[in-house]
């Protein structure tokens, strides 16, 4: 017996989904509720094989009880119902645990699969979702460390490269064309990006880099 | 003469008798006749030799008139027995000289008659010194008698002689005068001294013979002597004659003088004050606090006209205090300003005081240093009219709201607290590297004239060094080169300025030039005033530029707004028809077809319902994307970074452009406005990438830490000129997102140049950081 706990604002289509699923022999619904903390007590007490939660709801929203359950009660998967076919919300849920992803408007009756595979720990998205996109979206939200080289302007660029040359403020201000104190500015403001705190450590930044060629 | 025994019978008694120093002779006491007589006989009675007196009557030798005196002086050794050993006669020879001779007659047995032996001296030379002494002992005790000068005349410790007027002053009489030692009437202060003088003297130094000594009188009373000492030869042997003056009188007066004095010099020599005396315009005496004063000692102050001292400023009051001064009036607390030693000036409060001097109208002159009292008035004052005036700029702030006309009538208040010849508020403008006259005071038909433009030379673009201080320009005549302002200034005959930074917020708004005809007319004092003024001054300019920026920012936003509500009306104009034609379109046809399917029978109904379904799935598609079209949802529900995500998905199918991303630390939700305007930012950014920079290709950086957020979208495609664009106020997109991030406090930088890319980066401060 599949053990579910339903939460969605709508009661009507609340009310829909427990009729659709109770008609299965299987499953069994064991609370519902129209709201993400009271579903939140409610997976805590009850326990359920699987949570089915809308995405959008007032209070707690969807993506931040998915995140709550996977923490709290790490046995009970989540099936996502949502009226967004967006890969960016399938993938924001699957980011935060949810196993099964069922949009709203496809048939409804996708649901029971989804309820099943997640009880057996299997993931299912509803068919017109884009898995690709999906995996890509995924990979794309990973956060990365941006080369901090890409931070700096083009004129903070060329302060650095000058300055990693042992160019005096003068000698660039004079190279550049700008005025000394411009070119103090943007040589605070390179360092500070970059994190670096002595021209030694410019240089060694420039060579790590290569934009100082090592030279023999 | 008596026959000496050790002669012996047979010796010539002639050869003996001219052994003998003294004159000898024998006489026959009846007849006179010499009978044997020595050389040193014939000497003295005139005679050539002794021989030539042998045989000669005694009395012959003498004057006739006096003949019967030696008759008689011969009878009267031969009856006279014994006789006196020595006694004086006096003799008048023959020749008329008289002779005083000391003799020694005896009676001699020659032979068988008694013979008279005379032996004599010459006295004579003895005898005249000895009355000439006599006569001048005479004249000297006639004289000391009648002087009113003391006489003591003493010999050893012991007074020989004194006179009435030592008694009348020593008030002992002659007696008891003679009887004591002479020091005894000294003073007791004064036995030391003169015992010491006569010591040096008798032991050959120089000593003074005149000093001044007091004395002791018979009554206890002190009397003051001028003493003279010398010795001299009294009765044949050294005394010391002093003669003495009562001096008493004199003494105690000049005492009473000097006493007086030096209760003055003492009071005058610890007196704070400075006390000079001048006579005939000339210092004779200056106290110590004069010399601390004046700084100049006193023998510099003796050398010193005291006209000369005096400040110009001074000299008119102290000319109407000389005049009352000329009719004896004694001149009290007046203020004058000298000038000392250094240069330096000072203030003080005289007051002059005459007094007689020897037939003359001396001045007793007292001087205060009132400096300090006389500056710290001025500083009060000048304080005073210092606030006055910064009050009057701060109202002249609230009341007036355009600049120039703020700078023109705070120049009129300066220049009448800091006097100068032309003063003028000059304006930097950074974008074309000069400055531009904003007012000047007074308008003179001179080249500085308001609206002016002055290019720099050498422009600064932060001076902070300008922002600091006050540039001095002590004398434009002897600048080796001069700015196109400072020319200017030189034309117009000015010769010294200042120009006082105006600065607000680490910013110079432009400059505050105060110019003379002078050289070297801002003192330092002047300086700190203009630099507290032009702080002041600044502020209010400051407060009036930003009145204006947000003026015109109140418009910018109107303007905004204005654009906001068009493209609203636009947006609702869109939605209404889309909803109208799109929506209600196919709203009609599911309502037709649900009709349709409720008429037919079962199989038909089957095939309408699909169709029925078939509309409805397309009204949710189109439904949906109207709602991301306007706004997406996914930004409220899910945040910036999915949003972005699914908005480089959609702008690569809608424009074919390729955007690569990168993040680092924005996985995470930011206030609601801060992810709206990052999200435009880069929407709108892309979206003038796809439409005018003609490439397939982008970047997106984004990253965030605790304090800020940053997005960079760089394209390597066509470019543009940001400030032509900026200043179409067209639809570029460009405007709004510097908009949006002014109104959250952020930094847009826009790198761009036709022909190589664009590079706009948006910083954003998060939390407290951020104001908006």
């Amino acid at each position: 017996m599949i053990r579910v706990v339903l939460v969605d604002d709508h009661g009507i289509v609340r009310q829909g989904v427990r009729t659709l699923l109770e008609e299965q022999a299987d499953i069994l619904v064991i609370g519902d509720c129209e709201e993400g903390a009271q579903a939140l007590t409610l997976v805590q007490r009850m326990q359920p094989d699987v949570l089915v939660a809308d995405l959008m709801m007032p209070g707690l929203g969807g993506l931040d009880l998915i995140q709550r359950v996977r923490q709290s009660n790490p046995a009970t998967q989540v099936v996502v119902l949502s009226m967004h076919a967006n890969v960016a919300y399938v993938a924001e849920s699957l980011r935060r645990g949810a196993i099964g992803y069922v949009i709203k408007q496809a048939d409804i009756r996708e649901l029971v699969s989804a309820v099943r595979a997640a009880a057996g720990g299997k993931r299912h998205l509803s068919p017109g979702i884009d898995e690709a996109g999906v995996r890509e979206s995924l990979r794309l939200s990973a956060t990365a460390p941006i080369d901090p080289l890409e931070k700096l302007s083009q004129r903070e660029r060329q302060v650095l490269e000058c300055v990693a040359r042992g160019h005096t403020n003068a000698e660039i201000a004079a190279s550049l064309g700008l005025s000394r104190r411009t070119v103090e500015t943007h040589r605070a403001n390179m360092m500070r990006k970059l994190g670096l705190e002595s021209q030694a450590d410019v240089i060694r930044f420039a060579l790590r880099r290569g934009l100082l060629p090592i030279e023999p | 003469m008596q026959t000496d025994p050790a002669l012996s019978p047979g010796t010539d008694l002639g050869t003996v008798l001219n052994l003998l120093p003294v004159g000898a002779c024998m006489v026959d006491p009846e007849s006179g006749e010499i009978l044997l007589a020595n050389d040193a006989a014939a000497c003295i009675l005139d005679v050539a030799a002794a021989q030539d007196l042998i045989g000669r009557s005694l009395l012959q030798l003498v004057q006739r008139r006096r003949r019967r005196e030696v008759r008689d002086y011969l009878r009267h050794v031969m009856e006279t027995a014994p006789l006196p050993r020595f006694f004086h006669e006096r003799l008048e020879l023959a020749g008329g000289r008289q002779i005083d001779l000391e003799v020694a007659a005896g009676i001699l047995n020659l032979g068988d008659r008694p013979v008279i032996q005379l032996a004599f001296r010459d006295i004579t030379d003895q005898i005249s010194a000895e009355a000439a002494l006599r006569e001048s002992e005479a004249l000297f005790r006639s004289l000391a008698e009648t002087t009113d000068a003391a006489i003591f005349l003493f010999r050893g410790a012991y007074n020989i002689h004194v006179n009435a007027a030592a008694c009348r002053i020593t008030g002992f009489d002659y007696h008891e005068l003679v009887a004591m030692p002479f020091w005894q009437i000294l003073h007791p202060d004064f036995r030391d001294l003169v015992r010491e003088r006569g010591l040096a003297r008798q032991q050959g130094e120089h000593v003074d013979s005149q000093y001044e000594v007091a004395i002791l009188t018979k009554r206890g009373e002190t009397r003051w002597l001028q003493y003279a000492g010398n010795v001299i030869d009294y009765q044949g042997q050294p005394a010391v004659l002093g003669t003495a003056i009562d001096i008493t009188d004199r003494k105690q007066i000049e005492q009473a003088l000097q006493e007086s004095e030096a209760r003055f010099r003492t009071l005058a020599h610890v007196s704070p004050a400075s006390i000079t005396v001048h006579v005939d315009d000339r210092v004779v005496y200056a106290n110590p606090a004069a010399a601390s004063l004046t700084g100049l000692s006193e023998k510099e102050l003796q050398e010193t006209d005291f006209w000369s001292m005096l400040h110009p400023d001074s000299v008119e009051t102290m000319q109407r205090a000389y005049e009352r001064m000329g009719r004896g009036e004694s001149v009290s607390d007046l203020k004058l300003q000298v000038t000392v030693k250094h240069s330096a000036t000072r203030w003080i409060e005289v007051n002059w005081c005459p007094f007689d001097h020897q037939g003359k109208t001396a001045w007793i002159i007292t001087g205060y240093d009132i400096t300090a009292l006389v500056e710290a008035e001025q500083v009060l004052r000048n304080n005073a009219r210092r606030l006055e005036t910064l009050s009057e700029i701060d109202r002249l702030g609230l009341l007036v709201t355009s600049r120039q006309e703020i700078a023109g009538s705070v120049l009129e208040l300066i220049r009448s607290l800091i006097p100068c010849d032309q003063a003028s508020i000059i304006e930097t403008d950074p974008t074309q590297h000069s400055y531009v006259v904003m007012a000047v005071s007074p308008l003179t038909d001179n080249g500085i004239r308001p609206g002016r433009r002055f290019k720099a030379v050498r422009w600064r673009s932060v001076p902070e060094d300008l922002a600091q201080g006050v540039y001095l320009v002590p004398d434009l005549e002897r600048l080796a080169r001069r700015t196109p302002f400072q020319k200017e200034l030189h034309r117009a005959g000015l010769r010294s300025y200042i120009a006082v930074p105006l600065a607000a917020q680490q910013k110079l708004l432009g400059m505050m030039i105060l110019a003379s005809r002078q050289t070297d007319s801002f003192s330092a004092q002047v300086q700190t005033t203009a630099l507290e003024v032009a702080r002041r001054v600044a502020m209010v300019l400051h407060n009036a530029q930003l009145f204006g920026e947000l003026e015109s920012s109140h418009r910018r936003l109107e303007e905004l707004s204005r654009r906001l509500v068009q493209v609203q009306e636009i947006e609702r104009r869109a939605i209404a028809r889309e909803l109208h034609d799109e929506v209600g379109q196919t709203l009609t046809a599911l309502s037709i077809h649900l009709e349709l399917a409720s008429r037919v029978g079962l199989e038909e109904q089957a095939q309408r319902l699909a169709e029925t379904r078939r509309l409805v799935e397309d009204l949710t598609d189109r439904v949906r994307r109207m709602s991301l079209d306007l706004r997406p949802p996914m930004l409220d529900d899910l945040g910036l970074l999915p949003t972005l995500l699914w908005y480089f998905d959609r702008i690569a199918q809608q424009y074919r452009l390729q955007v690569t991303f990168e993040h680092h630390g924005i996985e995470r939700r930011f206030d609601a406005d801060i992810e709206t305007a990052l999200f435009r930012i880069v929407q709108e950014a892309l979206t003038n990438v796809a439409r005018h920079a003609q490439v397939q290709t982008a970047s997106v950086r984004l990253w965030a830490d605790s304090a800020t957020i940053s997005a960079q979208i760089e394209d390597k495609g066509q470019g543009f000129d940001p400030d032509f664009v900026l200043s179409r106020n067209n639809t570029s997109g460009l405007r709004g997102m510097q908009e949006r991030v002014r109104l959250l406090a952020g930094k847009l930088v826009i790198e761009a140049q036709p022909g190589s890319g664009a590079c706009l980066t948006a910083l954003l401060p998060l939390h407290e950081a951020r104001h908006t």
